[in-house]
């Protein structure tokens, strides 16, 4: 009979028999090599590598595609193409989970059932859609009103974009919207001092001495990994002559930490700042006499503004900037070999005011270094070049001669917009909203939301599940980067144009259209509009462009020169881009054929204070933007890698961080890491405080890109809208809005 | 409780030992090769190396060898066979059949790969032979000069191989002796 005692020691027994015998130690071995199945595996298949260009924000960086069968599983750069030259951004390296993003993408045309905004669909077919919209736009201009459609345009100087004006032409709108507002006060700026449209870059890479305005250049400015790469070339590469950056910001940003010199400067005076620089080199006589005599006009009348109003003592009481640093950098500018000062606040998307621009390239002009080597370059591009001329029809004539709904003429004044159509100023009855956000990036969202309750009807064109999406009624899911035909045309800033195409890698694994070919679709069927679209698709409209570019015969691809026949360039161009750094640069056309200091209509170059909201007793702080490399404002919105990496100087949990400094905490009671109210004209939000002495004093900075209420799981409800609380601050002369400042107030909860 | 029970002593401790002491070496010591958590293959090709090697005068390299693109060819594809065995080499029954079912109708023979590294694994032979000069023996033994291919021992759980195998400790080990790279990253891209 066995015992208990017994049994015991047989198990003991056991269990020390098993220590002595490879089990133990094989098991734990073979569960580790059993669990790493568990993780990601790549697909088995074959392997091929892919060209396409890079969509996601207008840099038109060149990428490889590894692709395993048909699934794309890695995106690098392509290290033959002269913009990224290999390089990447972090949006571009995590390309492949917007493209796949299933909670993110939309997979059908939707059609609203439920309450607007309550995100309830209805899946319907693309005929079905596409009627829908069709009836809608045809009796809207049968009866007379086309001037009732809007459309926002989220692609910026793209061939899309010229696509989508050149509808609202023909079809008879004026009310036109681009979300690049910044982009079109520098084209205005430009237009009124030097005559002309088209591109305006800068060649950083031959200059020696730059002067930047609030430009982040290392953290996205223009085309991010050209500016990575120039960062590298001028403070890694012994053999390039030295270059200093001078950086005028409010905030200690990490382009501000790598630079030569940080010059803290208040929130929006540096238009002012630009203007004391102005008056050193004039008062000193250090301005290029031979540009300025043969090349400038209203020279006289500039000289007296800036030496009567901008003395140096003065700008150090807007700006906060010692009238000896003034001095000091104005005289190091002025002497430099190749100086340029850049204007673009944070990434260049944040508006700049008009006579601020006017101000900073004034200085250009003081220094002669428009058109020259390391200075401003100035020349026309593909897009602005190419469109033919086409005739209206009485339709559209009438209606077009109705203002704009913001009450402008050349500016997307959103703001206004939304005011106008909340107050039912002005009639819109069907809004187009094209891969563009306004309901998360509108100066203002708040009230552009209110607007789209006096809209009876909103179409979206949208690759995901965004904001003004979820407001829309009729959803048209766009085939989206790597699955669609693009264009690629010049980028903010750069100094040469360039073109691209970029062939479908893949087929969409969702049932979406290219948005271009539904415009021309449309387009043929409304009467009187075949004649301004008259192509097919939009691979047809990028062929004719690339045909132009071969007519002309200038340029080359990649580093090498044009090929010998059409056929073979458009093979060429699926795998580099054709760019022409000896683009023939656009002289002065304005009337007097020289540089206008004070352009026909306008006021010599002045320091114009920006129109704040809001009480200054009840918000006695500034509230600014903090923009950096892992955040994307707008529809395009960061890939759930990027949201992994944020540090916790931004968002920690799911509360937003602001930066402020330590002296102005104690002001409001706060330590750091407390929770506290922020109020501001616009709105109130919670957040977090963070002490952080690179930033001035009286002075909050909030994160641009999160707080979303849309897209999936990773970017929904993490931190604030910025924008929500930013709202804007106005132009007094152009009503331009931009959302650098607001006053506020930070009260401890 | 009757006299006889406490009289077992330490034989139910032992019976216990031996039991659980063979059972851990008989089914889960790859020397014996007892399912369930073992199995065994053989080659699809009774291949010799040491045929190739010493009666054909072959080296390593004139089938091992590195694509004019610099990858690394691996086992070689039938193709490469069919260079020398288009027609039968001797007159073995082996032979005939290799001849018939892989290089008449060039399909390429399922080799049992006794090296292959799983896929969260990047492994260069370029860095290895063409930067370190190492030679084959160094990591793959004597594989390259056996006459009959050894049994696939493979486990049925992980479906790892269990002979000629590198594991992670392998590779740190060289990695650290030689003074290269030894981070994480440097295999698991």
């Amino acid at each position: 009979m066995l015992t208990r005692r017994d049994f015991l020691q047989f198990i003991v027994g056991g269990t020390i028999g098993t220590l002595f015998s490879p089990l133990p130690w094989r098991m734990a071995d073979e569960m580790a090599l059993f669990s790493q199945r568990w993780t990601y595996q790549p697909p088995k298949g074959k392997e091929n590598w892919v060209h396409a260009v890079c969509q996601l924000c207008p840099g038109g960086c060149g990428l490889k595609v590894r692709k395993i069968d048909e699934r794309v599983v890695k995106i690098e750069g392509n290290s033959l193409n002269p913009i990224n030259r290999g390089g990447l951004c972090p949006l571009g390296a995590a390309g492949i989970q917007l493209v796949y993003g299933d909670h993110r993408r939309i997979k059908k045309p939707l059609k609203r059932v439920g309450k607007r905004g309550e995100d309830k669909w209805e899946e319907i077919e693309w005929s079905m859609a596409l009627n829908v919209l069709l009836e809608r736009l045809q009796e809207l201009r049968k009866s007379g009103k086309g001037h009732a459609l809007a459309c926002i345009d989220g692609y910026g100087n793209t061939l899309i974009s010229g696509l989508i004006k050149r509808f609202c032409q023909a079809y008879g709108t004026p009310n036109y919207f681009s979300m690049g507002v910044a982009d079109e006060v520098s084209s205005l700026a430009i237009r009124a001092m030097q005559g002309h449209d088209g591109c305006i870059g800068f060649d950083l890479e031959n200059s020696n001495y730059i002067l930047s305005f609030g430009s982040q250049l290392w953290e996205g400015w223009g085309i991010p990994v050209r500016m990575q790469i120039l960062y590298s070339h001028i403070y890694g590469n012994p053999n390039r002559p030295k270059a200093k950056i001078i950086q005028f910001e409010p905030r200690m940003s990490d382009t501000a930490a790598k630079v030569d010199e940080w010059v803290p400067v208040k929130p929006g005076t540096e238009g002012a700042l630009a203007l004391g620089v102005a008056h050193v080199i004039v008062k000193e006589g250090l301005y290029n006499q031979e540009f300025v005599t043969n090349y400038t006009k209203g020279f006289e009348s500039f000289k007296k503004r800036v030496l009567e109003k901008y003395a140096p003592h003065k700008v150090a009481e807007i700006t906060g900037v010692a009238k000896e640093e003034i001095s000091r950098i104005a005289r190091e500018f002025a002497k430099a070999k190749f100086p340029v000062a850049v204007w673009g606040r944070g990434k260049g998307d944040i508006p700049c005011g008009f006579y601020e621009v006017m101000a900073i390239q004034s200085l250009n002009a003081l220094v002669g270094n428009i058109n020259r080597k390391g200075g401003v370059i100035c020349f026309k591009d593909v897009v602005n070049e190419w469109w033919s001329a086409f005739g209206l029809d009485n339709t559209a004539k009438s209606t077009l001669k109705k203002g704009r709904a913001d009450g402008g003429g050349h500016l997307s004044l959103l703001h206004k917009f939304s005011e106008n159509v909340k107050n039912k100023k002005y009639p819109i009855e069907v809004l187009v909203t094209f891969e563009a956000n306004p309901c998360y990036a509108a100066p203002d969202p708040v009230s552009f939301k209110q607007a789209l309750e006096n809209i009876p009807f909103i179409v979206s064109f949208s690759a995901f599940m965004d904001e003004t999406t979820k407001h829309a009624d009729l959803v048209l899911p766009t085939a989206f980067f790597l699955e669609r035909w693009d264009g690629i045309t010049t980028p903010k800033g750069l100094q040469y144009p360039i073109f691209g195409v970029s062939r479908p890698v893949l087929k969409s694994a969702y049932d979406v259209k290219h948005p271009a070919d539904i415009i021309l679709f449309i387009s043929k069927k409304i009467n009187g509009l075949s004649q301004a679209m008259p192509w097919d698709n939009y691979k047809a409209v990028l062929i004719t462009v690339a045909k132009k570019i071969y007519e002309k015969g200038e340029g080359k691809i990649g580093n090498f020169p044009l090929p010998g026949s059409f056929n073979a360039m458009w093979e060429k161009l699926n795998e580099n881009i054709w760019l022409n750094p000896d683009v023939k640069r656009e002289g002065f056309k304005t009337a007097s054929g020289k540089f206008e200091f004070i352009p026909a209509g306008f006021d010599v170059p002045r320091y114009e204070p920006w129109q704040l909201k809001g009480d200054k007793k009840e918000f006695p702080f500034t509230l600014i933007p903090l923009q950096c490399l892992m955040l994307t404002d707008g529809y395009m919105a960061s890939a759930p890698y990027m949201m992994k990496a944020l540090a916790s100087t931004i968002l920690i949990k799911n509360d937003l961080v602001v930066e402020i400094h330590p002296a102005t905490a104690t002001k409001c009671h706060l330590m750091d890491g407390d929770r506290a109210l922020l109020k501001t004209p616009f709105g109130e939000a919670q957040v977090r405080v963070r002490f952080s002495e690179g930033i001035n004093k009286e002075m909050i900075a909030i994160p641009i890109g999160l707080g979303h209420k849309a897209y999936d799981e990773y970017l929904k409800d993490k931190g604030i809208n910025a924008h929500e609380v930013l709202g804007y601050a106005e132009e007094k002369f152009t009503g331009i809005a931009t959302w650098a400042l607001s006053r506020v107030n930070l009260i401890k909860i | 409780m009757s006299q006889d029970n406490k009289n077992l002593g330490w034989a139910p401790f032992v019976v216990g030992f031996i039991l659980a002491f063979s059972v851990g070496w008989i089914f889960f010591s790859k020397h014996f090769v007892v399912p369930p958590l073992y199995g065994k293959l053989q080659q699809p090709v009774s291949f010799s190396h040491k045929v190739h090697t010493e009666t054909a005068g072959m080296t390593c390299e004139d089938c091992h060898y590195f694509r004019p693109n610099g990858v690394w060819a691996g086992i070689p594809s039938i193709e490469k066979c069919a260079e020398c065995h288009e027609e039968p080499q001797g007159e073995s029954k082996e032979e005939i059949k290799f001849i018939n079912t892989y290089v008449e109708p060039r399909k390429e023979v399922p080799w049992l790969i006794y090296s292959r590294e799983p896929k969260n694994v990047f492994f260069s032979h370029a860095a290895h032979l063409t930067i370190a000069r190492f030679k084959c023996k160094v990591c793959h033994k004597d594989l390259g000069y056996n006459d009959k291919p050894p049994v696939y021992v493979y486990s049925k759980l992980s479906k790892y191989n269990q002979q000629y195998v590198i594991v992670m400790e392998d590779c740190m080990r060289c990695h650290k002796k030689f003074d290269v790279r030894n981070y994480c990253f440097t295999c698991h891209k």
